[in-house]
């Protein structure tokens, strides 16, 4: 065949796009399992986080392992660029391996956006709750929680306190000041009424269920709900909120 | 001709390349889809077994590699449709039993819940508001002791 | 009546809930409502010295419509108190919103229609975003929530034009000629009309 395609390169940098300058002679070593389980945990991760009513605890090795390759992928990227330029008068560089490039570069956009989605859906709760979690998280932070369990990123700390002091701000200088005494905080509770949002953790969301031990959920009134693995239901979050967490159960 | 096990966005590009064919997944087939749907008619009480992405995964498949598929397309596009259409018949009657607690979908693939999602998600919104009020009034209703509310 | 600006303010923040572009603040209505909870500080401040002075020489009936009347107006003061963090709240995530479109630069008109207060804040919005956009380097936070499709693309050469350089080398804009392309590469030659997506 004179269009000989050697698929092996392709498949053998995809296993190891991490690694600059893949060797051509390791085909052998193909496990693509440890970038297709970031990959899953990644889009498991997504999910959960766009689903859930409430912002779930931040995957803060997940994010950085996914941060990292992405990272080896695009300096893997720029050097092959630059060794394509520099060849490309001999004509050593083949269509394919643009071709191969092309597979980097889309692979990258793919795990891209779900990092995109990830942080956006848990920004958007952030800032919906934001008076809420500004509360919850001093807790946590006078518990010193190793970081890797803390809720929030310390890159969303940083945005969910500037952002809350960006809008008191903007709160008091457009009105609040104005305001006698006892309404001039922005959050009163003494005045009877609770003007905090907070998540609704009542909102039924969808769910399947993957794990093989049978789970019993509580409905009250003494009724339950078993859920089988694989099986598909639509419950109160609050029910099975400490199944996410295990990753028993998936949010879909 | 070699057989190799990639992701279906690698496929597609290499497809597209002319760089490979793609092997389509058994149940990509005329007899099988139709079988499914004959077992769909026979069962009228569940859904006959899918793939999870079954709608997603022929769809690219019709579009990005008909040529590698073993029936033909408007053949496969017909018995697709006529899947679709029953098991949507049948989910549409589960949902008469919606309530504000909790429903189960077993049988049903993710796009073909996505198409519920926002049905399900408003009726049992409602319906939630609903009970809770009503709780709520009985709740104080049991407090006053007044009359039983047995019918 | 005592409630009804606050309600109009409501109803203009409904309203905004649904535009694309965020309409003018309402100064007016936003300093009426705040002269009216100051109304209504007086008055309750007035209704307090009363139940004071009365004491217990007053009797029964009058001091529980005096108490009434300092409840409502004490939960009136309240009530314009969260219209109006309602009505900035919905213009704050507007405007956080108006950020993350990356509009570079925000059209002159939406900030004519913001306070002096709300120009200030999305002054420090923006910032803030960049701050934290700039953790991220590999990653397009603002791109579209779209799922990517296509990155590469097949085109075909609609018109004659020049020598186009990409990272992927470069071709020749020869008529009726097609290429297999990244998306990102040519999006302008497709708008200009040299190349067509198939």
């Amino acid at each position: 065949m004179s269009n000989e395609f050697d698929i092996d390169d392709i498949l053998q940098e995809f296993d190891q796009r991490s690694k600059f300058a893949p060797k051509k002679s390791q085909k052998s070593a193909r496990s693509t399992s440890s970038s297709q389980t970031i990959y899953n945990e990644l889009t498991t991760a997504m999910l959960n986080e766009r689903m859930a009513p409430e912002l779930l605890p931040y995957k803060h090795e997940l994010l950085r392992n996914v941060l990292d390759q992405i990272s080896n992928q695009q300096q893997y990227l720029l050097d092959s660029h630059e060794y394509g330029d520099m060849n490309a008068q001999t004509g050593i560089v083949s269509g394919d391996f643009k071709l191969q490039l092309m597979i980097i570069e889309t692979d990258i956009e793919r795990i891209n956006y779900l990092v995109r989605l990830y942080l956006r859906a848990r920004l958007s709760k952030i800032s919906k709750f934001t008076i809420h979690y500004i509360k919850t998280t001093v807790d946590e932070s006078t518990e010193s929680l190793s970081e890797s369990k803390s809720l929030l990123s310390p890159e969303e700390t940083e945005y969910m306190t500037k952002h809350f002091k960006i809008l008191t701000d903007l709160y008091n200088n457009s009105f609040l000041k104005k305001m006698p005494d006892h309404l001039r905080l922005l959050d009163n509770e003494s005045s009877g009424e609770n003007m905090v949002v907070a998540p609704d953790v009542n909102e039924p969301v969808f769910i399947k269920c993957i794990t093989k031990d049978l789970i019993t959920v509580p409905l009250g009134d003494g009724d339950e709900l078993e859920l089988e693995e694989n099986g598909i239901y639509v419950v109160k979050y609050r029910l099975i909120q400490k199944y996410v967490s295990i990753g028993d159960v998936v949010l879909i | 001709m070699r057989r190799e096990r990639v992701p279906l966005w690698v496929a597609v590009i290499l497809k597209s390349q002319n760089k490979c064919s793609i092997v389509p997944p058994k149940w990509m087939s005329l007899a099988y889809l139709t079988e499914k749907h004959e077992e769909e008619i026979r069962k009228p009480g569940m859904f006959s077994d899918l793939p999870w992405n079954w709608l997603e995964v022929s769809k690219m498949l019709l579009s990005k590699a008909s040529d590698d598929l073993s029936d033909p397309s408007h053949q496969l596009r017909s018995i697709i449709q006529d899947l679709r259409e029953i098991r949507l018949v049948k989910s549409r009657k589960g949902l008469r039993e919606l309530n504000e607690s909790n429903i189960q979908l077993n049988g049903l693939s993710l796009m073909e819940i996505n198409e519920l999602r926002p049905f399900v998600l408003t009726v049992m919104n409602k319906l939630r508001k609903l009970h809770d009020t009503k709780s709520g009034r009985n709740a104080e209703a049991e407090e006053m002791d007044v009359e039983d509310e047995d019918d | 009546m005592y409630g009804d600006l606050a309600n109009k303010l409501i109803l203009d923040a409904k309203r905004t809930a649904n535009l694309s572009e965020i309409p003018l603040y309402q100064a007016d209505l936003v300093k009426d409502i705040v002269k009216e909870v100051q109304d209504l500080k007086n008055d309750a401040d007035y209704l307090m010295e009363q139940q004071e002075l009365n004491g217990e020489d007053d009797d029964a009936e009058q001091s529980k419509i005096n108490q009434c009347q300092l409840f409502v107006t004490m939960l009136s003061m309240t009530r314009n108190k969260r219209c109006l963090l309602a009505y900035e709240n919905l213009r704050a995530n507007k405007i956080d919103e108006f950020c993350w479109l990356n509009l570079d630069p925000i059209t002159d008109s939406t900030l004519d229609n913001l306070s002096h207060a709300e120009q200030e804040y999305y002054k420090n919005y923006q910032d803030l975003l960049m701050d934290y956009k700039s953790k991220y380097a590999d990653i397009d936070l603002s791109g579209t929530l779209e799922p990517p499709t296509n990155i590469f693309i097949d085109v075909r050469v609609l018109r004659n034009g020049g020598e186009v350089q990409t990272e992927y080398g470069s071709f020749n804009l020869i008529k009726d000629s097609q290429f297999y392309v990244r998306k990102s590469d040519v999006e302008r030659l497709i708008q200009q009309g040299y190349l067509e997506e198939l």
